[in-house]
């Protein structure tokens, strides 16, 4: 197996030194080497130096012959897990991670969580010798957007005042002042659960206990405090404030996350059942677009694509909503460009971004089986739900993959059968053809030197020896040719309309002239029996069926054609009373090679291959064939295909 | 009758060559062969035969490349015979010029007959060329293609316009195969494919309606399954 190696970039300094030595990695194992930059949501908050740092180390990797990649995802170490899964990587090589920063709640590192996710793949953990502290950026104001803060501001201002609203109550009872500051502590309990980041429960920390101070210690209304003995409970209170609103927005963004981890594992794992039942790329991207219209709830495009370029687009949207507007040239630009780089492209990047929605390619290594447009403003990059559309392609992608091979393979195979079927063929061939041939051959030697020794009888007996072995000979290559024409797979089989009855006047005309010793009685249908059907191969069925019966019967035997029809099918029963098939003969009259254990009443080896060719000529007509026992004795052969309707334009 | 009929063989093959020649020469022909198809054109032009038999299978021509070349300047009945099982070379070869073919391997008995057919064919052909060809008869069929009347054995037949139709372009080449390709295009025009069924449907009909008020057993009408049909001259 060929080795893939993938680094991890980072703005870190030391990250050159990681590059580095995937690099010599991948020169000794010759294998491809990939780096990769995961953008996260706090990406956005690289300062400039960080930037231009990062920018260099993704210039460094491209100077070392890495291929580069971007993914989206709020979790680093599980995107680079996911990649990892999706493009066979063998090894990975990442920097040690930095040092824990402030966290009330342990949380492993980036390296131990990426050990933990990676199953097929081995992590090169490179040290770090400047292990410069690069605190991980806190969501302090986790919140974008203005709005946001605003509204979290006002929460805050409203809980705060509550709770002084009901201290002055609670003062007025008579109540402690420990009570009054457990409302507090309780307030900021509230708005470090109810505001995004652990700001504002910090903010609210301080202000509650500035409030406390001013409406609630003497000398009221100042921010004095006459007892030097509250300044250790305002040291106090701060301190549990502070704690408690630490430990609920910690745990507020634990259930968060758990939740989403939930949720997307949800739809993950419904997606890769679906998959597992889904055949062909077509199907594949469908579910791939429906599933995620159902995480995103809105209408998307689905470019489907192979090799040469994208196909044309399809719109897939919710049921409770309008059919979406069509892709613009814009979109199509980008979604062509999504396809080439195997990159998101479209609105909210870098390329094409005037385009209505962002495309997103479902690629592997090797090809880009779709791409699908999400609208604008439905997804933000990095997002939660982008992240998990991005693992949905990243399965879709895979199953078309594995769905490319799985066809390959059974090409093969069917192949190698084929192949098979063929050596056995020659070889039972090339010793059941020296019977007749040694016939033939020694027959035509005595009349050629002997003659004159023969009486009239003996010439006449040779004469019918001849003719019989030719006989023989043509009908089992008719038999061989169709064969051929069927196991070879280039030559298709070539249908046209044609009266079953007209199939049926042909084959007697080809059939074993012995035919005359026998009474033959044809019934045709009433109606015109019409099927779409390759004529020389049926008539090759309806003459197999006709000289066995022939040939398995007795001379004086009554053979009977008869066709009909039967629900949307057509059938012809070829009926002898002749002594009839065991039932494990009538078990494996079709396989291929096997001869039986009948009488053949004129003593001549079969090849056992009549009645296989009649199976696979009907199987490849949608058709197919049966044998019965006939009443009172003898047996009944039935093949059916599906009737060709007559467009009535007469 | 036939004794005066000149056929021309043209067959690579020794052995069939020899088959062919003492079957001619035996059942009264005069005959010629030819080993390929440069010679094949040669006795062709200079011995002009009545009937040729022509193997498809040539060391130098292709058979329908003789009989394209033959076309330019003779009508000479063509009877092709193939050893490739595939339609697609006999259609290919009537569509092209061929009246008839047989397909190896074949019995003496089917040789004398497809020149026996081809033999009446050419005696009709003679006789037709002196008169204006105003009535067709065979056997007991009769059409008046000035009136547009049918009649078997004196017995007025009622066809619909197709049947009649394909009628007339039957009893105007008989003897000859006429593929499907050629039948469909004449009666219906393009798309002959799509109306495969419709022909199979009106020729059935048509058989049914001659065959009803003919007195003999043996058809008018033969079909040629996977390649086309042929009126028979009785």
């Amino acid at each position: 197996m060929d080795e893939h190696i993938l680094v991890c970039l980072s703005a870190a300094p030391s990250n050159q030194s990681i590059i580095r030595s995937g690099a010599e990695m991948a020169d000794v194992y010759h294998g491809v080497f990939t780096a990769i930059f995961v953008e996260t949501p706090s990406s956005a908050l690289l300062s400039p130096e960080d930037q231009k740092r990062l920018d260099e180390n993704i210039e460094f990797a491209r100077v070392k012959g890495a291929r580069i990649e971007r993914t989206y995802g709020d979790d680093i170490a599980h995107s680079i897990a996911e990649y990892a899964r999706l493009n066979r990587i063998t090894k990975i090589v990442i920097g040690q991670s930095g040092p824990q920063t402030f966290r009330l709640l342990p949380q492993k590192t980036l390296t131990d969580r990426l050990m933990e996710q990676v199953r097929n793949a081995a992590v090169y953990i490179i040290p770090d010798p400047e292990r410069q502290s690069r605190a991980q950026r806190h969501k302090f104001f986790a919140a974008r957007g203005r709005k946001h803060i605003a509204k979290d501001v006002l929460k805050s201002l409203l809980a705060l005042s509550f709770a002084t609203v009901l201290g002055f109550l609670f003062a007025r009872a008579g109540v402690s002042d420990a009570n009054i500051i457990t409302l507090y502590i309780l307030a900021v309990l509230i708005i470090a659960v109810m505001t995004s980041g652990w700001g504002f429960g910090v903010l609210a920390s301080a202000a509650s206990v500035i409030i406390f101070n001013f409406f609630f210690t003497p000398p009221f209304l100042s921010f004095h405090a006459y007892d030097t003995g509250y300044w250790v409970t305002f040291g106090v209170m701060f301190i549990a404030a502070i704690m408690t609103g630490l430990l609920a927005s910690r745990l507020k963004e634990y259930a968060e996350q758990t939740a989403q981890r939930a949720y997307r594992i949800r739809i993950l794992f419904d997606t890769n059942q679906l998959l597992q039942q889904a055949e062909g790329e077509e199907a594949i991207l469908e579910i791939g677009g429906r599933q995620i219209v159902k995480l995103i709830g809105t209408s998307i495009v689905l470019y489907p694509a192979n090799e040469k370029g994208i196909g044309s687009p399809y719109l897939m949207w919710p049921q409770d909503l309008k059919k979406p507007l069509e892709p613009g040239s814009d979109d199509k630009r980008a979604a062509e460009y999504a396809w080439y780089n195997h990159t998101p492209a479209g609105a909210g990047t870098g390329t094409y971004p005037r385009a209505g929605r962002c495309y997103l390619p479902a690629a592997t290594r090797n090809r880009v089986y779709g791409v699908i447009g999400i609208p604008r403003e439905k997804i933000e990059i990095g997002s939660f739900a982008f992240s998990t559309c991005n693992s949905i392609l990243g399965e879709c992608a895979l199953a078309a993959e594995n769905d490319k091979n799985a066809k390959e393979k059974e090409a093969s195979e069917v192949l190698a059968r084929d192949a098979e079927l063929r050596a056995n063929l020659l070889r039972s061939l090339s010793h059941d053809l020296r019977t007749p041939l040694t016939s033939i051959y020694g027959n035509a030697d005595t009349l050629l030197h002997q003659e004159e020794k023969l009486t009239d009888q003996n010439r006449k007996e040779i004469y019918r020896d001849i003719y019989d072995d030719s006989v023989w000979l043509i009908n089992t290559a008719e038999n061989l040719l169709a064969v051929t024409r069927l196991t070879n797979g280039q030559v298709k089989i070539t249908r046209q309309t044609e009266l079953i009855d007209d199939v049926i006047d042909e084959a007697i005309r080809h059939v074993d002239k012995k035919i005359a010793d026998h009474h033959l009685t044809i019934k045709p249908s009433e109606d015109l029996l019409l099927a779409d059907l390759d004529p020389k191969l049926m008539v090759q069925v309806v003459v197999n069926l006709v000289n066995n019966a022939v040939k398995y019967t007795p001379a004086g035997s009554e053979i009977q054609i008869s066709s009909g029809k039967a629900g949307h099918n057509v059938f012809v029963s070829v009926a002898d009373n002749g002594p009839g098939m065991s039932d494990e003969a009538k078990a494996r009259a079709f396989e291929l090679f096997y001869t039986g254990a009948r009488k053949i009443a004129d003593s001549r080896r079969s090849l056992g291959l009549g009645l296989a060719l009649c199976k696979s000529i009907l199987e490849a007509h949608g058709g197919r064939i049966d044998v019965r026992d006939n009443h009172p004795r003898g047996t009944v052969f039935t093949f059916s295909l599906p009737e060709k309707e007559l467009a009535e334009e007469r | 009758m036939a004794k005066e009929v000149q056929i021309l063989t043209v067959e690579d093959d020794a052995p069939v060559r020899n088959l062919i020649r003492t079957t001619l020469k035996t059942h009264g022909y005069r005959y010629l062969t030819a080993a390929n198809g440069n010679e094949a054109l040669m006795e062709a032009s200079s011995h002009n035969p009545d009937i040729i038999l022509l193997d498809l299978g040539l060391p130098d021509l292709d058979g329908v490349e003789v009989i394209k070349k033959i076309r330019t300047w003779s009508n000479v009945p063509i009877i092709v015979i193939s050893a490739r099982s595939e339609d697609s070379d006999k259609i290919e070869a009537l569509d092209n010029g061929a009246d008839d073919y047989l397909t190896k391997p074949f019995s003496v008995e089917e040789l004398l007959a497809r020149i026996r057919v081809t033999a009446r064919r050419l005696a009709f052909m003679q006789s037709q060329e002196a008169e204006e060809n105003a009535v067709f008869t065979n056997g007991e069929l009769r059409v008046d293609y000035a009136a547009g009347t049918v009649t078997m054995a004196d017995t007025p037949i009622h066809l619909t316009p197709n049947e009649y139709k394909l009628l007339v372009m039957l009893s105007r080449n008989v003897g000859k195969v006429l593929t499907y390709k050629t039948i469909t295009q004449e009666v219906w025009g393009a798309n002959w494919e799509s109306n495969m069924a419709s022909l199979r449907v009106f020729m059935a009909s048509l058989r049914k309606k001659l065959e009803q008020h003919a007195s003999g057993d043996s058809p008018y009408i033969q079909t040629h399954i996977g390649v086309g049909y042929r009126m028979l001259r009785l």
